[in-house]
């Protein structure tokens, strides 16, 4: 199973930063506080529908085809997404 | 299944729900005219004893363009992104669940019961009773409410995938357009019929 990237607090809910990366390779460990990406605060669901919308060069009306849902639907949702993304700007 | 008879908005594409619904309204006016069922607001039908097929037509007809004109309005208001043809849709579809209550008004049963009705509270003699019509009519009660609140539970989760609208202001406008859309047809079927 591939494990998911938590990018809320599972105790508070808060969001979670980077504190430690790691080279496979040769072992060097960096540490600090690194704010994820934008796209990484997203949820798995919510990155996947962004993925969908850029692999369909944008068409709401394929990816609606291709989900099986209505065009308001994958509308919706990707307002929602928008809100999102300026909500986390702030 | 189940999720088509109450919320077919978010999975079926606009094309193919004005398609279902406009079938579904054709066959609503077919048993409207056949059993002398006769629409004059959402909320409101009357059995009658005799009805002509184009007041039908224009008593549907009516209804449908004042819902559709109305929750578009707000719809807009609501959120500027809302489609005509999303509206549309739910409209249409929605008014199939009024498909049941022409249904009670076969061998126009449910005419004659309300007559009876009538005649009690005009005459004031309580000995006229609709007797053993009692059951029938509960059961028509019964499925004529059945059919008000499966419209309405169809329209609203229609209304809310369009507008893409989630909080309790959606909900207050919402009933308060359904009320709205019932006084606009009614004024318009009494005017011109």
């Amino acid at each position: 199973m591939k494990p998911k990237l938590p990018v809320n607090c599972p105790s508070c809910h808060n969001a979670m930063i980077v504190a430690q990366l790691n080279c496979t390779v040769c072992e060097t460990k960096v540490s600090g506080a690194y704010q994820l990406p934008l796209l990484l605060q997203l949820t798995e669901d919510e990155q996947q529908f962004v993925f969908q919308f850029f692999l369909t060069s944008g068409s709401l009306k394929e990816m609606a085809t291709q989900m099986g849902n209505s065009y308001p639907t994958v509308r919706n949702k990707l307002d929602d997404i928008i809100a999102k993304i300026n909500q986390l700007n702030k | 299944m189940k999720k088509f008879l109450y919320n077919p908005f978010e999975s079926y594409s606009e094309k193919k729900l004005v398609l279902i619904g406009s079938a579904g309204n054709l066959v609503l006016i077919g048993l409207s005219y056949m059993l002398n069922t006769k629409f004059i607001g959402n909320l409101k039908t009357i059995a009658q004893h005799n009805i002509e097929f184009y007041q039908v037509i224009i008593q549907h007809l009516i209804i449908l363009i004042a819902t559709t004109a109305m929750l578009l309005l707000i719809g807009k208001y609501l959120n500027s992104k809302t489609r005509f043809i999303d509206i549309l849709a739910t409209t249409l579809v929605s008014r199939i669940a009024f498909c049941l209550i022409p249904i009670v008004n076969i061998n126009q049963k449910m005419f004659t019961i309300s007559q009876q009705i009538l005649s009690i509270f005009k005459t004031n003699k309580p000995e006229i009773s609709i007797g053993n019509d009692l059951p029938y009519f509960i059961m028509s009660i019964i499925i004529i409410l059945f059919s008000i609140v499966w419209f309405l539970i169809l329209l609203y989760n229609g209304f809310k995938t369009a507008t893409n609208a989630k909080d309790v202001k959606t909900l207050f406008l919402f009933i308060a357009t359904i009320l709205l859309i019932e006084i606009l047809s009614q004024l318009l079927i009494f005017k011109l019929m």
